[in-house]
This record gives structure tokens, sequence and C-alpha cells, in this order.
């Protein structure tokens, strides 16, 4: 009899594979290349970091996989599911593999955006022995081109419709949610969807909804950016867009947990912080005037709207 | 009693008192003008000047911050502001005044600078009063100029043996401890002095020994600001500056203890993030080669030395 193949090797190849065609589409728009970079993991695993960095279209984009196991303490456990769930004390052992994707183009008209798909086991006795998938992509545009962040959830809405009708509503509402910077009362962008601890039905079904996710970033983004990576700019767009991207590290050193369990639990720096903009910048002289393009795309960061 | 209540306002007359003679020296050495801007938190609580030069002919942001107030410690603010030194199980009033300063430089070889200085006083008429002072100085290059590091050390240390022959040695650990960028492995500068809940000698003597502490801080730093603020420089100083100043945000959002604990507990955004750089900057794995003067900053980030 054929074992069925674990899921631990069919998410890492899901990963991998779209780890690939996400790199791909990428380079054939920008026209340079991503440097790879394969680490190993100390205490077990490893990962495939990518990044192209100065391209044509792209300032900066980063396309990691890892693929990590080993034992961890149970508040570590608990810090990266960042909420109460029962665990044993003690080490347990645990494997992760995912897909992290963040891009940040030149064009300030062009939106940065980011994915992240995961899946993590833990090993014990039952209840402490579980399994569950996380995820989600969002957008954060530096100017909102109104049919571009309706065109980023529709496609992500259509995904999430294929196998739950309120699998879009609640993601949408859990992203808005996720990356809400709150000392400035601002989300990080315009979202998307977000979810974690999912594993409330087949393993098979959500790997499947998982995969589609991650197959849905490039039709989802890349339009976009070819729609806008031409379009004229000035020195004033370009600062506010490093502005935004200064708000981008604020939401990503003080309230990411997927960066700050990486960081305080030894992970690798570089590929943590491959999610940084190239640029930063907290030059800020005076609030966008009323009207302007700037305080209108700050009205839709600070109240979130329905997409799709 | 009376003596206590006092200590309060001398504190805060002293913190006033070294905004003003710094921002006069600064304004003498730029040519520019700060801005001041008064502010009161909605509860009436608390108190800020927020004193800015931004883009002066010497210095790219010169943020000054005098700020009194009041509040209640929960056991969790009391612990993540006294880095576990009070512990509590009853909320605890307490008030507290300090002068902050933070300063970026334009030309990349002249050093930013950071101080603070304050006072606290937990209890009410109930419980017994705990008072302690805080705060510190210190410098970051992006370039090593030994002898700039030597002078400001040596000029903080005099006051510092004026008191007590072990608070240099031990503030200067501290320092070097607390600045330390876990995740980097570097400290985010050459240090300083740096203490807190500092209460081990008299109540007047350390008032003494923290104005004289704050009175050092000009001719620590203005003669650095002198020697270096013409020196030649190339676009790569400018990266590298900026790079440098990634790493200054990455400390002050991931590790600063009064940066979180003020955005958390609701403080006034704009003040406490008035002192990130203007502008930074995150390249993927940049490493400074061997033996160029990038590396030899970076060592001593590493390795702190013994200055003075």
């Amino acid at each position: 009899m054929l074992k069925p193949e674990s899921m631990r090797l069919r998410m890492e190849r899901m990963v991998r594979e779209t780890q690939e065609s996400i790199c791909q589409s990428i380079e054939e728009l920008d026209g340079a290349h991503f440097r790879h970079d394969l680490w190993t993991r100390p205490d077990g695993g490893g990962g495939d970091s990518r990044v192209l960095q100065g391209g044509n279209v792209f300032e900066k984009a980063g396309v990691n996989v890892a693929v990590v196991y080993g034992t961890m303490a149970a508040d570590a456990v608990r810090s990266a599911l960042g909420q109460g769930r029962s665990l044993p004390a003690g080490a347990m052992a645990f494997f992760a593999t995912g897909l992290s994707v963040v891009v940040h183009p030149h064009n300030p008209m062009v939106p940065s955006a980011h994915a992240n798909y995961r899946y993590f086991e833990l090993a014990g006795d039952p209840p402490a022995q579980s399994w569950w998938f996380g995820g989600g992509a969002d957008l954060s545009p530096s100017y909102l081109i109104r049919e571009d962040a309706v065109h980023f959830h529709r496609v992500h809405k259509e995904v999430c419709d294929l196998y739950d009708s309120s699998f879009y509503p609640r993601f949408k509402k859990w992203c808005d949610e996720y990356f809400y910077i709150s000392h400035r009362g601002e989300r990080r962008g315009v979202g998307g969807i977000f979810f974690d601890n999912l594993n409330d039905r087949d393993r098979n079904q959500l790997f499947a909804f998982i995969s589609s996710c991650a197959l849905a970033f490039v039709p989802a983004y890349m339009p976009i950016v070819k729609a806008r990576k031409d379009m004229p700019f000035t020195d004033i767009h370009k600062h506010w867009q490093q502005i935004r991207r200064g708000r981008y590290v604020e939401f990503n050193l003080i309230y990411d947990r997927g960066t700050i369990f990486g960081l305080k639990t030894g992970g690798r720096t570089e590929s943590i912080l491959m999610s940084l903009p190239l640029v930063g910048s907290w030059e800020e002289t005076s609030l966008p005037e009323v009207d302007s393009l700037e305080s209108r795309t700050l009205e839709v960061l600070r109240h979130p709207q329905e997409w799709a | 009693m009376q003596t206590i209540e006092l200590m309060r306002i001398r504190a805060e007359d002293m913190a006033r008192r070294a905004r003003h003679a710094i921002c006069d020296a600064i304004e003498e050495v730029d040519g520019a003008s700060f801005k001041e801007d008064v502010w009161t938190s909605p509860d009436g609580g608390t108190t800020y000047i927020d004193c800015v030069l931004r883009e002066g002919n010497v210095f790219q942001i010169v943020a000054v911050n005098v700020a009194t107030g009041r509040g209640t410690f929960s056991p969790e603010t009391a612990r993540a502001a006294t880095g576990g030194v009070l512990q509590i199980r009853d909320p605890l009033p307490f008030t507290f005044t300090g002068v902050s300063l933070v300063i970026h430089a334009q030309n990349p070889m002249v050093p930013s600078s950071h101080l603070h200085y304050r006072y606290f006083e937990a209890g009410d008429d109930a419980t017994p009063r705990l008072w302690w002072f805080g705060g510190g100085a210190d410098l970051t290059p992006n370039y090593l100029f030994e002898e700039d590091v030597v002078h400001f050390h040596r000029t903080h240390r005099q006051v510092c043996d004026r008191y007590d022959a072990s608070y240099y040695p031990r503030f200067k650990k501290w320092c070097d401890e607390y600045f330390n960028i876990v995740h980097r492995g570097e400290r985010r500068g050459v240090g300083g002095i740096f203490f807190d809940n500092l209460n081990d000698l008299d109540q007047e003597t350390l008032f003494e020994f923290v104005t004289d502490c704050a009175e050092a801080f000009i001719p620590s730093y203005l003669p650095i600001v002198l020697r270096r603020r013409s020196m030649p420089f190339a676009e790569r100083h400018l990266v590298w500056k900026q790079l440098r100043a990634g790493r200054y945000v990455e400390f002050n959002l991931v590790y600063e203890r009064g940066t979180l604990f003020g955005l958390k507990s609701g403080g006034r955004t704009a003040s406490i993030l008035m002192g990130l750089p203007p502008q930074a900057r995150w390249e993927y794995q940049h490493l400074p080669p061997a033996g160029s003067e990038e590396a030899r900053l970076v060592e001593v980030l590493r390795n702190p030395p013994e200055w003075a």
C-alpha cells in the first residue's frame, strides 16, 4: 500500500514551487535577478532566501522559504500563536514551513505587497499535538488607487469563496485588525486577507485552500504593478512613499508577531528583516493637506472599507 | 514631606534649564532655530514641551523634550517602566519629570547623540514614597574617531568620579548592555553612561549629580560637532549613515523600554518617535569590507572597549 505523502512534505513542495513562480514573474517584469541564499539553522532545518535589490521596477523584493524544526519552549509556542492555548510546560517538538513575500517597488504609485503562508505542527500527546495553517496577503499603497485595492481584494475573495463563503469576510476583517498600528491609529495598508490557527476542517481541504491562496498572489498583484510602474511621479510623491515605509517599519518592528518572535528567539536576522523597505523616513514636516491624494489615502488607512 | 514636594519641582526646573542651555548652544552652532510645541495630555496629567530643529545647517534634526506628568502604575507597567525593579501588587500613583534629547547631524562624520535625565516619585500620602533618578547620555557615530569617543566618555567620567568612583565603570557597562541590539550582536553606538532606579545616595547629592551630568552634555558633545561638521564626505558615506540609522530604528522600536512603554500606554506618538532619524535604510546582508572604516566601527559596536 502506498503511504500517503505527509503534509509536511506536501506543504514544503508547495511553498518551494510558489517561491519559484513568484520569483520568475518578478524577474520577468523587472529584468533584474534574485540573489539566492541557502542557509541552515543550527538547531534544525534551514531556508532559501531570495532577494532582488535595486531592480528596474522593484527597489527591494524578498521571497523567502523556511523549513525549520526542533524543540521550542511552550512560552515561545504561545507567543508564536499569540493567543491562549493550553500547552504543557517544557519544550515541545515542532515543525514549521512557510513562504513569505515582500515587494517594495520604486514608483510611489505602485503599492507594496506582502504574502505569507505557513504550516505548523506540534508534536506531543493530545491535546498538545496539533497542526494548523496560517497566512494571508495584503497591499500597502502610498497612493490609493481604488481599482487596484478592489482588484487585489476581489482576486482573494474569489479564492476564499471557492472554499467557504465565510472565509473572505472573516479574513478581511482579521487582516484589518492585525495590521493595525495602534499608536498611529492607522492600518499599514488597505489589507487583504489574514488568518491564523486554521485547523477547523479537513487538513487536505485546508491545504488546497492555502495552495490556491498562494497561487493567487501573482494574478492579484502583478497586474497592478504593470499598470502603474511607469506612472509619472515627483520627489514629493517619493518622499510620501518613504514616510509610509517608515510606518511599515514601525508596524513590523513593534507589532508583527512573526518578526518579534523571530528576532527574540534567535531566528536568522537577515531573513526576518528582509521585509523592511530599502528606505524609511521619519521626516514629517507637516500633515498632508486636506483633500490631497495623501490625505485621502490616510483616510482609508484610518477607516478600512469594504472592497469586494 | 516639604522637601520631597520640593524635589519634584526642582527636578522639573532642572529639566527646563537643561533644555534651554542645550537649545541655545545648538542654535548658536547651527544658525537655525527651534520650534516649540507645548502639549497637555487629554486627562491633564502630563505636559510635554517639544522643541524641534529640523533641516538646519549642521543638524538634520534636534529634538529636545521636557515632559512632566503623573500616572498610575499597574503591576505590569511598573515592571516595564523600571525593568523589573519595581514589583507591586496594587496600583501605585507616580509623578515624573525629565528632559530628553536626540541629535542627528547632516555630515555623516558627526555622530548622533542622545541624552535623558529624569526623576520619578511613586506613592501617595497613604503609602510609603519611593523616588529615583534615571538617565544617561550616549554617542552614536557612523565613523569611528577614537579621540571623539574618548572625549565624550572622559567628560562624563569626570562628573561621575566627583560623586562615586564606582559610578562611571558601572554606568558605562550598563550603557553598553542597555543599547545592545541583541539580534544584530551590536550596540547602537559607542555608549556613554546609563543608569536607572538610582537612589543609593541621599536625594540632594543625587540631584546634584544628575544636574551636573545634564550640564556636561554640551562640553562633551559640541566640540566633536565643531571638529567634524565640515569634513568632506561622499555619497557612500551617506548611504552608510542611513544603514546605521536603520539600526538605530531597530533598537528604538524593538528594545527601547521608554519608547515601547510610551507607545503602548497611549503616550503621545509624535513626541515619543520624535527622535527617529530622518532617513533609515535596510539592505539585505550589507557587510562592510574587512579593513574598511565601516568595519572598524562595527568591530567596536560588537566588542565595546574601555574609553576613559
